[in-house]
């Protein structure tokens, strides 16, 4: 196990030199001038060529590459232009300790409302309860977060007293105060998938052989179910859960724009109308490290499911 | 027929959801007076207000955008700056400059005890460092000090030996310490608008040691002597100032100022009635609905120094089916390749401008699109400017005429006119209005192309001079005809400086410059309506709206008094200092 995961890790390099390259030269052949736009509107040409030799963007494409990876070598992402004197290093831990943290909290929601909702439709099929999650399930699936994210705003932060935006750090509770209408938003997809998965899945397990000798040994319902069945549907839960939870953990601009959180998301996004060129960059990269990590845990957690898997 | 669960059940979710639309899709009713339920809770000595934007940077000559420059202005002080009316006041000065007979040397006298917030007391030696700064190479803002006698010199020299954060700076030959408490400023000729320029909150006083102490991180560590001081500033969530105790004008009734970064207005909005923001922008499309609400006496329409255009690219050259030339713009024979008119191809072009500005709905705009937050330009100069002339006709709503116009021009009908395009950057209600403009100019026979674009590429599509028609907005800097009439038609600002249309005209250019250079005041104010005239009758724009900013305020906000450059909720302008929460009851 321990050279496959070196191995795993050994392939990040390459993805990210890839990645650099891709995100680098779209955004030089961006149109926009990233000096233009920090000068504002009535700039004369001579102050913006300054501007240009300031950032080193009067250098050729090959060099400014060139020279982003040596800094990239020194563990350095590079200055953001537009947030003068914040290097990306910083923006980006600071941005990504809101969006982890978002992301937790709604994969959380997503695993506990979309397992037990899964559960419960397996266990009654055909019945109100299964309707009923399943149409939850659906609008979930339906909704787009902008919209929940409104409606969530509207009838239920003003009536339960909970913040309707932004982002409040002074306390855990507060945080998390912050935080739950966005995770709820944000995780209603994820929340639906993992609810129709879990039914699915554990109806074809419910059926099988195994389960019955489980049921004829006398266990109870409730531990053939979570004992058992579920245990043996973790697996694609696992797998979508952890897929989910890596695109959360690389931003959620809509949320993020939504509540006004300040996370990672919408800081690349800014950064993309700002052609602040090293902040798009290091927050790609950022991004797919983050990404590379979350499958290489996922697929570490499929031996804790199920012994017979065997990494080689 | 039995129904079962299983029969029901596929129905019952489309229904479902068609109803929660029709629901929520009716929002509010469209007539009738209306009760939105809003909560006055305030947070006593704290001002709270929802912004759209994260400021990038503090540093007054490196700040550009409007929340920045608002920040600024309350950290940081002038000179000179605006009192409520848009008059030159003193600010760090004892009074307003003297200035010489020549009309080159400004005398400044500075208050004694100014502190800054790190605790030192500032001198005259500190305004020189700060407006030297205005001439670095990272300046964006060099204009300001560039009359000053020897500033050129000074930048190119700061510029040639390539300096660096923290090296020493090129003294500027015109700024002279006469001691302690007073500067002497000599100009290289005369520019009577000088005061003003140095009454923007770029050119406020900021003290050396601080800036080299940070270095490139003064934009975000800013110190100043203004009412209060940079407190925590977390990107995209909030920026917290908080009272300078040892500020040298009246100590401010509030203790804190909360700007909250919230990017879509709606949020704020809703924060607005949960009773978290004090101070909102009233979203989009919600202005009608509050005029009918509970909430009327809480929108604030605050008409801004701002003009809103469609600008002609006068060096564009259009070319018919057959390949012909089309005349649109005065001066094509500056495109490339150029292209040179005769006079009376020139006058139909002319005749084609005039007749766009004629089909054009204005009131349309402003009171259905925008909801009355504008009112129809009838020129460039905004109607709450000293130089506005009321007696200027401009250009109606009147189809008719500008069908005439257009057969005169050689198109009647619109036959013959090529497409044309029209572009427009994806912010706001742009899309709308450009739509709108289509359907007008369609309506007697000139067809356009919409193409929206992000501002990024598009400011690059117009500083390339490949825009046709194109969607601009100007906004005062500072409040004089100058900066609107000078900036956006003068010959020398063409391109990138303002003059997007490239207009040029060798009567304008010099009526501009003589405006500019007038010293007297009354004389001055005829010599700028001159000019607007004759730029109107030229048509290089469609001349749309100036525009108004449509704020919600809470109750409990007291001796906000807004002006015509507070656009936006960051009120770049207004003395917050003067504001007090007074919550009901108290």
């Amino acid at each position: 196990m321990g050279a496959y995961v070196l191995r795993r890790l050994m392939l990040v390099v390459p993805v990210l030199l890839l990645v650099s390259l891709i995100v680098f030269t779209l955004s030089y052949h961006m149109p926009g001038d990233p000096a233009r736009l920090l000068m504002g509107q009535a700039a004369d040409e001579e102050t913006l060529a300054l501007k240009r030799a300031e950032l080193g963007l009067d250098r050729p494409f090959g060099v400014q590459y060139v020279s982003y990876l040596g800094k990239l070598a020194r563990g350095d992402l590079g200055k953001s232009y537009a947030k003068k004197g914040k290097g990306v290093g910083e923006i980006v831990r600071e941005s990504f300790a809101v969006t982890l943290r978002l992301a937790v909290l709604a994969t959380l929601v997503s695993i506990v409302f979309g397992i037990a909702a899964g559960v419960a439709a397996a266990v009654k099929p055909y019945s109100w309860v299964d309707y009923g999650s399943m149409l939850l399930a659906l609008l979930g699936v339906s909704l787009p977060v902008f919209y929940l994210g409104f409606l969530l705003i509207v009838f239920v932060a003003r009536n339960v007293g909970l913040r309707t935006a932004g982002f409040d750090d002074a306390t855990l509770w507060s945080q998390f105060a912050s935080l739950l209408l966005p995770a709820i938003a944000l995780g209603a997809l994820s929340t639906a998938i993992v609810a129709r998965l879990t039914r699915s899945t554990m109806l074809e397990i419910l059926g099988q052989d195994f389960v019955r000798t489980a049921r004829a040994k006398g266990l109870a319902e409730r531990a053939v179910v979570l004992r058992h069945a579920l245990r043996n549907a973790a697996i694609p839960i696992v797998t979508v859960v952890g897929a989910n939870l890596g695109g959360l953990l690389m931003g959620a601009v809509l949320t993020e724009t939504v509540f006004s959180l300040p996370g990672l998301g919408r800081e690349i996004v800014n950064a993309i109308f700002q052609r602040d060129r090293e902040l798009i960059a290091g927050g790609v990269l950022f991004m797919s490290l983050i990404f590379v990590a979350v499958n290489l845990a996922v697929d570490l957690t499929y031996a804790w499911f199920d012994p017979r898997v065997r990494y080689e | 027929m039995r129904f079962s669960v299983g029969t029901v059940g596929p129905f019952l979710l489309p229904a479902a959801i068609a109803g929660g639309a029709i629901w929520l899709a009716a929002g509010e009713p469209s007539t009738g007076a209306v009760v939105i339920r809003s909560s006055n809770a305030a947070v006593p000595g704290t001002l709270r207000i929802a912004v759209l934007a994260n400021p990038p940077n503090l540093d007054p000559v490196e700040a550009t955008d409007t929340t920045s420059n608002a920040l600024i202005r309350r950290i940081c002080s002038t000179l000179v700056g605006l009192d409520d009316n848009l008059a030159l006041a003193p600010d760090l000065c004892e009074s307003l400059p003297t200035l010489s007979a020549d009309g080159l040397q400004y005398t400044f006298r500075l208050r004694a005890g100014v502190k800054f917030q790190n605790g030192r007391e500032m001198t005259a030696e500190d305004v020189k460092y700060s407006f030297q700064r205005l001439a670095e190479p990272w300046s964006k803002r060099f204009w300001i000090i560039e009359p000053v006698k020897g500033a050129d010199a000074a930048r190119q020299s700061m510029i040639d030996r390539k300096m660096d954060r923290g090296q020493p700076q090129t003294p500027i030959e015109g700024i002279e310490v006469l001691d302690p408490r007073t500067v002497r400023i000599t100009l290289a000729a005369p520019q009577p608008l000088f005061p003003l320029f140095i009454a923007m909150s770029n050119a406020s006083v900021v003290p050396r040691e601080e800036v080299e102490r940070f270095g490139q991180r003064f934009g975000r560590e800013v110190v100043g002597t203004g009412a209060f001081r940079l407190g925590e500033w977390k990107d995209n969530a909030f920026v917290v100032l908080e009272r300078f105790d040892g500020y040298f004008g009246a100590r401010p009734t509030i203790a804190k100022i909360v700007y909250s970064i919230m990017p879509e207005e709606d949020t704020g909005y809703q924060g607005y009635l949960a009773g978290e923001q004090d101070i909102v922008q009233c979203p989009t499309g919600k202005v009608k609905l509050i005029r009918r609400s509970n909430l009327k006496d809480e929108l604030v329409i605050n008409p801004l120094l701002d003009i809103r255009y469609h600008g002609v690219n006068m060096e564009r050259v259009l070319r018919g089916a057959g390949g012909e030339v089309v005349p649109l713009g005065g001066n094509p024979e500056k495109a490339d390749p150029p292209v040179v008119l005769t006079s009376e191809q020139r006058e139909r072009a002319r005749k084609l401008r005039q007749a766009m500005n004629w089909a054009m709905d204005r009131r349309f705009l402003c009171e259905v699109i925008l909801e009355g937050r504008a009112v129809p330009a009838k020129g460039v100069i905004p109607p709450k400017m000293d130089a506005f002339d009321p007696s200027l006709e401009g250009y109606g709503f009147d189809r008719e005429k500008a069908r005439r116009l257009l057969a005169e021009a050689g198109f009647p009908g619109g036959e013959g006119l090529p497409v044309m395009p029209l572009h427009f950057n994806n912010q706001g209600p742009n899309a709308l209005i450009a739509q709108a403009l289509q359907g007008m100019l369609l309506d007697v026979g000139v067809r356009t192309e919409l193409n929206m674009m992000d501002w990024g590429a598009y400011q690059n599509f117009l500083d390339e001079g490949k825009a046709t028609i194109f969607r601009l907005a100007w906004i005062a800097d500072y409040p004089d005809p100058e900066n609107f009439l000078f900036v956006l038609f003068h010959s020398s600002m063409k391109g990138t400086q303002g003059n997007n249309a490239r207009y040029q005209d060798e009567g304008n250019d010099r009526r501009l410059e003589e405006a500019r250079g007038c010293l007297d005041d009354a004389k001055r104010k005829e010599l700028w309506r001159k000019a607007e005239a004759a730029i109107v009758e030229d048509a290089p724009w469609l001349f749309l709206y100036h525009s108004a900013t449509a704020l919600l305020i809470k109750p409990h906000v007291k001796g906000l008094v807004l002006t015509g450059m507070d656009a936006g909720s960051e009120m770049g302008q207004a003395d917050l200092g003067k504001v007090r929460i007074e919550p009901a009851g108290r």
